[in-house]
């Protein structure tokens, strides 16, 4: 397989020119590199999308640390980083709420995704838009935790995008999920003990939470941008954030297998050339070496997540670097055919019924 | 505006951030937010720390350039707009609190209202913390 994995960057629906400038300016460490961003970015924010309102409390903290939160662009800088203060604060107050509850239940509970890095990654979690509240409960432990959710007032809401989670909505109208797996869709080994064994205690809202380490933090960033399609900067901010944060394990991320180490090795990299965030050459090569030596199946897999999230086109694109071409149009006849072959199968049997 | 009352921010909808005598402030039901400074900035601290109007007036009236005159009907259309934007509550609890001159200029507040990110601001719950520290 070629070194970049340029070959899988379409899929990865990575940030596009214009967003990867605002991660610049939220992440550059030199003003006056960051300059030239800041004021192309400024002219766009005049309605900023939802994929990019989140980047607003970010770069409003830079500009101000440099002085330069002012003008019309800083007024609107600043309600957005003011407005996500205070929902961080609310988010804090649910989360200390929601813990108390479940620890009443006697259910082992850790924060997760985007709250989680909120407290550990970011200088404030005020910095971080979220959107709904993700707890990890084992799966033996669901039961309760429902009971003790519907106890606290919430009440179960339309299913969610991860369908592997149950959705709740609290009184405020905040969205919480309850998993039974960190990442469900993925290969990796992000299983909830080895989690569990990790995790650091943070206090919210004063009470005393878990949450996973830095490493499976960035684990989760890199990973659940390969399970769903990503949102714009969002993964990519959290992962260059998280990084900068300190207390990753690389040795331990240099160490991971499978196919999920596709998006893994491409993700960092781009991070790396994009954002000039810092991450070992050594755990970029021997992740590289990891994808080459892939087996026929992981390799598959890959390709199939490819798909997923890029369409056909996306896969066989990818399937060049994998030198599997013969075995991915023999898959994709297999799949063509089992779609067309198996309602009328279905079909058969409901007649013959 | 009666002179002898005073209004306090209407803290059961916005949250409000000031720095170096600029105001920002979000109606959160709403998802209008509004941009104080100058005179106007200086006016908006005054009643977060409940100073009453007459006092406030007083000391408006001491600043560098004031007109009486001109100071009462400013500060009497700047409070309306306030009110009208929900910004502002009467109070009859006015602090006995003396006010000192603004350091800056007279000059007509005015409040700048943007509505550009209404939709953004007023439909994601959760809605932010009223009385949340901002930094």
């Amino acid at each position: 397989m070629a070194g970049g994995l340029d070959a899988f960057l379409p899929s990865f629906g990575l940030p596009s020119r214009a967003e990867s400038r605002i991660l610049r300016a939220c992440l550059s460490d030199d003003p006056a590199a960051r300059q030239a961003a800041v004021d192309s970015l400024l002219a766009e924010l005049t309605a900023p999308d939802e994929g990019r309102r989140w980047m607003l409390p970010l770069l409003a903290d830079r500009l101000e640390a440099e002085g330069r939160l002012n003008g019309p662009a800083g007024i609107k800088l600043r309600a957005a980083a003011l407005h996500e203060a205070g929902r961080s604060a609310t988010f804090d107050a649910i989360t200390a709420e929601l813990a108390g509850a479940m620890d009443r239940a006697g259910c082992p509970m850790l924060l997760s995704r985007g709250h989680a890095l909120a407290l550990t990654a970011y200088a404030r979690s005020g910095l971080r838009h979220r959107h709904d509240l993700d707890l990890l409960v084992p799966p033996e432990s669901h039961g309760a935790a429902r009971s003790a959710l519907e106890g606290a007032g919430l009440r179960q809401a339309l299913p969610p995008r991860c369908p592997a989670a149950v959705a709740f909505e609290h009184g405020s109208g905040l969205r919480v999920l309850l998993h039974g797996a960190p990442l469900p869709c993925t290969d990796s080994n992000l299983d909830l003990d080895y989690l569990r064994a990790q995790a650091v205690s943070v206090s919210v809202g004063g009470a005393d939470v878990l949450v996973p380490d830095a490493t499976a933090l960035l684990l989760h960033c890199l990973l659940l941008a390969a399970c769903h399609p990503p949102r714009g900067t969002a993964w990519a901010a959290d992962a260059a954030i998280a990084i900068r944060a300190g207390g990753v394990d690389w040795n331990a991320v240099a160490s991971l297998r499978g196919p999920d180490v596709v998006d893994i090795v491409g993700r960092l990299a781009w991070l790396s050339e994009v954002t000039g965030v810092a991450v070992p050459e050594m755990v970029l090569s021997r992740l590289r070496e990891s994808v080459c030596s892939l087996d026929r199946a992981g390799r598959m897999a890959a390709l199939e997540r490819a798909r997923r999230r890029g369409g056909m086109r996306a896969m066989i694109r990818a399937s060049t670097d994998f030198g599997v071409r013969g075995s991915l149009l023999r898959w994709g006849l297999g799949q063509m055919l089992s779609r067309q072959t198996t309602p009328r199968r279905e079909k058969a049997k409901i007649g013959r019924q | 505006m009666d002179n002898k009352g005073s209004v306090v921010p209407n803290l059961q909808n916005i949250v409000a951030d000031v720095v170096e005598g600029e105001a920002v402030i979000i109606n959160i039901a709403t998802g209008i937010y509004y941009s104080i400074d100058g005179i106007g900035g200086w006016i908006w601290d005054q009643i977060s720390a409940g100073a009453s109007i007459a006092a406030i007036r007083s000391a408006l009236c001491a600043a560098p350039g004031a007109d009486e005159t001109e100071v009462d009907a400013a500060l009497d259309s700047f409070l309306a707009e306030l009110m009208t934007e929900d910004l502002v509550r009467p109070s009859a609890d006015a602090a006995d609190i003396s006010v000192a001159p603004p350091k800056i200029a007279f000059a007509v507040p005015v409040l700048n209202v943007y509505r550009d990110m209404t939709d953004l601001m007023a439909l994601d719950p959760p809605m932010p913390m009223l009385d949340a520290p901002t930094r």
